[in-house]
């Protein structure tokens, strides 16, 4: 069975003169992890306080499953949410989960299994004040999975994790889309998520700049691939002849723009050059988001 | 509804703020009980009083007694009202606001369930306060020979009203905190209010004609009144409402704090 959508219409949030949200339209659907994302102030942690009623929008509408989250029977049991930092320093992480277990319909037991779930079981007991960042991160997950919801709504989840821990995060989220749950993930750094998500909301300025799958936002990084081959002066012609285009970083690596690591490969193969190396550049897709996220393209 | 005063009971229990408060509460209350029962009773030994005894400085044995254990609620009402207060501003100020209203979006309902889950809390806050209280005042008036007057059931009846001013104090705390969600505004007007500026509003009320009668109506003045004496009154600053108009006074300085408390809350955003 598929988890309830999320959609957002025309959504519109202004704290007196600023403009938080602008007209914002978009839906993240089940069976899929959606990345949220856009430079601070952008009004991602907005949308998202207004998705579950702890902002009420100016206009516009922000549904699960059609219905306002104020609307739902028991919404902890449908929608699990967390914020940045909502713990009492004094609390232990069992006691956190335990004051809201009963508004979630669950017993106590439920509390020791999530925390497992997240790999704080030997943390149970201790104090939050003590806890890292990624231990606030695993315990705020936890919370948001206490009620068994079919959403889950994640302000900057992945912020402050090592690569252990956004690696962790990445197969949890995924394996929870793939049991057909809605995820909507929002973070300022897309190298952050990219692997985590399926689908990107791009945001900047309160308005949307782009809402497409991730694999099209690849495509449409302008690939880049660097080359390497021990024979300098065949990379050279091979160059010359094929992708006039290239710019040499040394006599035995250079780099193609507006191509693709296949394309390349393909061709080098065809003309019996010996590469070395042969990879997509990595911040393609971080300029992309660079470029739809700045200043010029809100004009 | 059950569901949300039980997280509001845990929120409550599963910090040290309670514990510390209510021990802080306990030692307070046998301070100034000390203190006071100390010098009334002594006062002609420490040469502070120009005749001899107790009755000389306008008390019967009785009403000496009274106002020995209205102490308790007079010293000690703003412990169970910081907590009340606390209940509320610690969910702003650690930001677990968040999660409190993800699980209860109805915010009536969690003002609602705050108000009822503090009783208890206020209710052993009035039970610590009123037995310290008691046991140090009577101690003291025994000791200097005055009667105690505790096997009269009527002496009960007016104890036991101390701990329901209690209970009420961390109830009108709730509606503070909800009206002014800000932890360190809140407890700093109850500390001024409770340990300055009311104490000087019921002695100058005393002095002026026309407002004789209002120091009656100041909330603290309305709580001490439950008990039916009062250190301040005693002090010649006018005269306590009945122990039940009391009760209904305090109560409703409670519900017009809830009230705006309530408008507060249920309009504005959390972000
Ligand atoms: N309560 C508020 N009062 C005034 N301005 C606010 C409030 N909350 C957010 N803002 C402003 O709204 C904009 C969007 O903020 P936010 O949604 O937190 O962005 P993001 O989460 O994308 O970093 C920012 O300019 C922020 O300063
Ligand atoms: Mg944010």
């Amino acid at each position: 069975m598929d988890a309830p959508a999320i959609e957002i219409r025309s959504l519109t949030k202004t704290f007196g003169s600023v403009h938080a949200v602008n007209d914002l339209s978009f839906t993240a659907g089940p069976g899929r992890v959606t990345g949220f994302l856009g430079p601070n102030g952008a009004g991602k942690s907005t949308t998202l306080r207004a998705l579950v009623g702890l902002v009420t929008a100016t206009s516009g509408e922000a549904l699960i499953g059609g219905r306002p989250y104020g609307a739902l029977e028991h919404p902890a049991q449908v929608v699990g949410a967390h914020f940045e930092g909502a713990f009492h320093p004094g609390r232990s992480a069992r006691d956190h989960l335990r004051v809201y277990a009963s508004q979630a319909k669950v017993d106590t037991g439920r509390c020791d299994e999530v925390l497992a779930m997240v790999g704080l079981t030997e943390a149970a007991g201790r104090r939050v004040r003590g806890f890292s960042m990624g231990m606030r991160q695993r315990l705020g997950l936890a919370t948001a999975l206490l009620g068994d919801p079919q959403v889950l709504v994640l302000d900057e989840s992945a912020n402050g994790l090592d690569p252990a821990g956004v690696q962790w995060l990445r197969s949890f989220l995924k394996a929870f889309a793939a049991r057909g749950g809605t995820v909507l993930l929002s973070s300022h750094l897309l190298s952050e998520v990219e692997l985590t998500v399926d689908d990107v909301v791009i945001v900047a300025g309160g308005r949307l700049r782009r809402a497409c799958a991730i694999t099209d936002l690849r495509e449409e990084a302008s690939a880049q691939v660097r080359i390497a081959s021990p024979d300098g002066d065949k990379l050279t012609a091979f160059l010359r002849d094929r992708f006039p285009a290239a710019q040499a970083l040394s006599a035995t690596a250079a780099t193609v723009p507006g191509v693709t690591a296949a394309q390349v490969g393909a061709a080098a193969f065809a003309d019996g050059l010996e590469l070395h190396e042969l990879a997509e550049s990595a911040d393609s897709l971080e300029t992309v988001f660079l470029r739809l996220t700045s200043q010029e393209a809100a004009a | 509804m059950i569901a949300a005063i039980t997280a509001e009971v845990r929120k409550l229990s599963t910090t040290r703020l309670w514990w510390v408060l209510g021990a802080s509460l306990a030692v307070a209350v046998a301070f100034m009980v000390a203190v006071i029962v100390f010098s009334f009773t002594f006062a002609d030994e420490l040469g502070m009083s120009g005749s001899s005894d107790v009755e000389a400085s306008g008390f019967d044995p009785r009403t000496l007694a009274t106002m020995v254990y209205s102490l308790p609620v007079s010293f000690g009402y703003v412990f169970p009202a910081i907590l009340g207060a606390i209940a509320i501003t610690g969910e702003y100020r650690h930001r677990t606001i968040d999660t409190t209203l993800l699980m209860e979006p109805r915010r009536s309902r969690l003002i609602a369930a705050k108000l009822i889950a503090i009783v208890p809390f206020g209710l052993a806050y009035g039970l610590v306060a009123m037995v310290t209280g008691v046991l140090v005042g009577a101690g003291g008036l025994a000791l200097a020979g005055e009667e105690t007057f505790l096997d009269d059931p009527s002496m009960w009846g007016s104890i036991a009203m101390g701990v329901v001013a209690l209970t009420v104090w961390a109830v009108v705390g709730v509606g503070l905190g909800a009206a002014l969600p800000n932890q360190v505004i809140v407890i700093v007007i109850l500390v001024g209010w409770t340990q300055l500026v009311e104490p000087i509003l019921r002695l100058a009320f005393g002095f002026i004609e026309p407002l004789q009668g209002a120091s009656a109506y100041l909330p603290g003045a309305a709580g001490d009144a439950m008990v039916g004496a009062s250190f301040y009154s005693a002090m010649d600053s006018g005269d306590l409402l009945a122990p039940w108009a009391g009760f209904a006074v305090l109560l409703t300085y409670g519900l017009i704090a809830s009230a705006v408390g309530w408008v507060r809350m249920t309009r504005r955003d959390v972000s």
